[in-house]
């Protein structure tokens, strides 16, 4: 029960990290209309920066604020010079163009970093786990991830609801030429919301450096599966992402924590825990294909 | 109108003619290396013109075209354990080392799973439409990454070459002469297609699927069939290159391998006869060239990647035109 | 006259709080022309779009030959005989005109899933297009590319298309719509020979050309059907010349 509870929390920390990454895309998605393969890029290079300012410094702290301007200015500068120019085309030249973008990023680390994986130690005062139940030990720095989670989650939904950029990112969502006529800079506001996309890739790609290694290629794998969130959760809505974020994070630590042991139940161990892991890669794709096919817009599909 | 179809012929002749003569070029050059790059990009060539004709033709955008590549490899490489295990697949298939049964059964099996992949996919569009084709690409990825019965995420060797004829399947030459074969029948079938009334209502339906309901067309089935034909020939491809390389793995469904045959049909040319090939040939040569020169060829590609993908639309196909146009 | 062929019985369009058909009955025979005026915003390509299947109606149903098409899809519609030329012109863009043509008649020859016939093989095709092209502002123009048309050159094509189907009934949206004088004068000439094989449709601002060639004609104002009859009925009526023609003059 208890080791249930511990990987339902586990998955709940995953989750949030999906929905940081998912909001930025599914934002520039529901918006701009650009699939941007190269989210995870921005990804690793706020882990890559954050962490190697933090071992600089000493302080894991410090590295925090560093990811994050590294990756919103990535962001911002990949905006002006290429995606920029992928707005009106279609969506195979988006992907190809972004997909050129992570070749260029993973090569750019290597070169700079060097293939190795960072191993990033836990920020000082959370290395110890605490007691969250009787019999269950926690590590406190996993707590801090799903709190930073909620807190973006709250912020984002203040900022769209209440907020004048928010009324102007739902307006846009619907009706560019409404913003447009407007008066709004839609050049600046794009510029703006992908930076900011980026910024929350780049906090997803920190927090993550001392539960993953940090490593060239570390965005790929997750850029999948936040696409999947995404979809799910219907292109362009931030709600539908943290739902599908949290639902696809539980079930994906659950079916890889508990898959394996279930089919060794009828096979041997080590056939089990190959096919199990393969099986529990293949969940969330199934889920999706379920979803798209029941709703082929999603959870919550973006009113348009 | 007949003189310039004689110069086509001519042209078409011409280059097969050289086609042929690779193997003996490369052997006078001391370069056999050659005649296996050169079989890899007809390999790819006939992998690429397949997506194309989902993608180009079609206007369906599938970023899953490695399941089929991959499935074509393992219908050879299973087989091929199977024969040499002497057991039987699921009980009571025979396994086969015979490249006349291994064909055919990759087209039965990569037909079938694309009508699966293509009758679930095609009920989405736009961008639902790309993910959910990617989506079953990485579940077959998944899959066989833990099908630890035929090595896993590790690949299946294929100990030997699939026989046909009697052949010396194990020359370099020959089979580079059994693979251009396949691509001539190949690439003539594949041409007929783009030109038939049914390429004329795909491509009618990627242009405007409006019209075509207004003239009685349900976009649904025509575009299924387009993409099983898309998933056989990208399979036969697969299948192709496992006999090849005499082995095959997970990596061949993995989405890199989908983005790279995607990039073959964008840097020749979307929705162009020929174009696939020479994206093939382009991209498959300068990742050998780059490699050869830097270690860091991935950045270059990117940046040339980029470079096409913004500035020459119509990919390289555009240029040959252009400089067709102008000598006639 | 004769019977009806299509009938549409009280049908309702709401786009949220609009309706844009509201209980609209029309019907249109064999051989006539029956126009559809009303003032921009009206509901007329609205209505159009439901007869074709392209939009599903709210509420009420529409009968072909009796038979209540209300369920079928747009193109089972095609099929049975409805041709369209859309409002804003609708065209295969990327390919030549006489291709845009052959499409149609190809269609209608169900030779749509050959997968290997040539374009020798499928010269039959070409040339019955070809006879449809012919005689049109288009005849000369076959080898260009659609997109390089001019906007009255791709009004007129949408006509050819949707002749080259030969279909029972003609559904025309506003077939004068930015054409030039001369062409609008051929367009007549043209539609005043098709109404013997066709029963048309015609969605026209272009009084004139009402007048000129509608067998009957009804008015359509915010959704609804405010008046109906014969030409010299509806010129006369008050309250068209209120709600409609009136405003034309002001
Ligand atoms: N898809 C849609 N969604 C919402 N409203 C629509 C839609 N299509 C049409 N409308 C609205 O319905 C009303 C009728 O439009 P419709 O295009 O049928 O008019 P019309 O009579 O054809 O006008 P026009 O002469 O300008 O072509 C208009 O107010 C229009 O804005
Ligand atoms: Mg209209």
């Amino acid at each position: 029960m208890l080791l249930i509870f511990e990987q339902i929390l586990n998955g709940v920390q995953y989750g949030v990290m999906l929905f940081l990454l998912a909001a930025g895309l599914t934002l520039i998605f529901g918006i701009m209309q650009v699939i941007n393969l190269a989210h995870g890029s921005l990804y690793m290079v706020g882990a890559y920066a954050g962490t190697w300012f933090a071992q600089e410094t000493g302080s894991f702290w410090l590295g925090l604020p560093a990811g994050l301007l590294a990756a919103a200015l990535t962001g911002v500068l990949i905006e002006v010079i290429v995606v920029r120019r992928l707005y009106d085309r279609d969506h195979l030249e988006q992907v190809l163009a972004t997909f050129a973008l992570i070749l260029i990023f993973n090569q750019l680390v290597i070169m700079i970093f060097g293939r190795q994986p960072f191993f990033v130690a836990m920020p000082e005062g959370l290395q110890e786990s605490i007691q969250l139940l009787p019999g269950l030990q926690y590590p406190p720095y996993r707590l801090l991830i799903i709190a930073a989670g909620l807190g973006v989650a709250v912020g984002l939904y203040f900022l769209i609801t209440k907020t004048r950029i928010g009324m102007l990112v739902r307006a846009g969502a619907t009706d560019r030429e409404m913003v447009r006529a407007l008066g709004v800079n839609v050049r600046l506001l794009y510029t703006v919301i992908f930076g900011f996309g980026a910024l929350l890739a780049g906090l997803a790609g920190y927090l993550a450096g001392p539960i993953f290694a940090v490593q060239v290629g570390m965005g790929e794998q997750i850029l999948l599966t936040t696409f999947v969130v995404v979809v799910i959760g219907g292109v362009g809505s931030i709600r539908g992402a943290f739902v599908a974020g949290l639902i696809l994070g539980v079930l994906d630590t659950c079916l890889r924590a508990f898959l394996p042991g279930i089919l060794r139940l009828v096979m041997a161990g080590p056939d089990a825990d190959a096919l199990g892991a393969g099986i529990a890669a293949m969940g969330i794709y199934l889920l999706m294909a379920i979803v798209l096919l029941i709703r082929p817009q999603g959870l919550f599909p973006a009113a348009h | 109108m007949d003189r310039s179809n004689a110069l086509k012929t001519l042209a078409a002749v011409i280059g097969l003619l050289a086609l042929v003569a690779v193997p003996i070029i490369a052997d006078a050059a001391g370069s056999t290396a050659w005649i296996s790059m050169a079989t890899r990009i007809l390999i790819y060539g006939m992998a690429a013109a397949s997506l194309n004709f989902a993608l180009g033709y079609g206007g369906l955008v599938s970023f899953g075209h490695a399941a089929f590549f991959g499935l074509g490899g393992y219908v050879v490489g299973i087989l091929y354990q199977t024969y040499a295990d002497e057991t039987l697949l699921f009980g009571f298939i025979p396994g086969t080392n015979q490249l006349l049964v291994t064909l055919p059964a990759t087209i039965l099996v990569t037909g079938i799973a694309a009508a699966a992949i293509g009758a679930l996919s095609l009920r989405t569009g736009g961008v639902q439409f790309i993910m959910i084709t990617l989506a079953f690409a990485q579940m077959l990825f998944f899959f066989f990454s833990g099908l630890s019965a035929y090595g896993g995420e590790d690949g299946l060797i294929i100990r030997r070459t699939n026989e046909l004829f009697g052949l010396n399947m194990r020359d370099r030459a020959t089979l580079y002469w059994v693979t251009l074969a396949i691509t001539a029948l190949f690439f003539v079938i594949y041409r007929r297609l783009t030109m038939s009334s049914f390429g004329t209502i795909v491509s009618g339906l990627r242009q405007n699927e409006r019209r075509m309901a207004a003239l009685g067309i349900e976009a649904y089935r025509y575009r299924l069939i387009a993409f099983i034909l898309s998933g056989i020939g990208t399979g036969i491809a697969g299948a192709m290159l496992a006999n090849v390389m005499r082995f095959t793995s997970p990596d061949l469904l993995a989405w890199h391998t989908s983005g790279q045959l995607m990039i073959m049909v964008i840097l020749g040319g979307v929705g162009t006869v020929t174009g696939p090939f020479l994206g093939a040939a382009v991209l498959l040569i300068l990742e050998d060239v780059l490699n050869a020169w830097t270690e860091n060829w991935p950045l270059i590609l990117g940046l040339v990647l980029l470079v096409v993908v913004l500035q020459a639309r119509g990919g390289l196909m555009a240029i040959v035109n252009l400089v067709r146009g102008n000598r006639s | 006259m004769s019977a009806p062929v299509l009938k549409v019985e009280g049908l309702v369009k709401r786009f949220g709080g609009l309706t844009a058909t509201d209980h609209v009955d029309f019907d249109l025979a064999d051989g006539e022309i029956h126009a559809l005026i009303g003032p921009n915003g009206a509901g007329k390509s609205t209505l159009i779009n439901q007869i074709c299947g392209e939009m599903r109606q709210d509420e009420g149903r529409i009968l072909l030959d009796g038979l209540d098409i209300s369920g079928h899809s747009a193109p089972q519609r095609a099929k049975m005989g409805l041709a369209r030329a859309f409002q804003v012109p609708s065209l295969l863009n990327d390919v030549t005109v006489l291709d845009n043509v052959t499409v149609a008649v190809q269609i209608r020859h169900h030779r749509t899933y050959r997968i290997s016939d040539s374009p020798r093989g499928r010269r039959d095709l070409f040339a019955e297009a070809e006879g449809f092209l012919a005689g049109t502002g288009l005849a000369h123009r076959g080898d260009i590319v659609v997109s390089d048309l001019s906007h009255g050159e791709r009004k007129q094509l949408e006509l050819v298309v949707a002749r080259a189907t030969k279909p029972r009934l003609l559904l025309l949206d506003e077939p004068m719509a930015g054409l030039g004088a001369s062409e609008s004068q051929e367009m007549i000439e043209t539609l005043s020979t098709l109404r013997e094989a066709h029963g048309i449709l015609l969605v026209e601002h272009d009084m004139d050309a009402v007048f000129n060639l509608a067998d009957r004609i009804s008015v359509l104002v915010y959704g609804r059907i405010i008046a109906h009859g014969t030409v010299d009925e509806i010129r006369a009526d008050p309250e068209v010349q209120r709600a409609y023609l009136g405003e034309e003059d002001a």
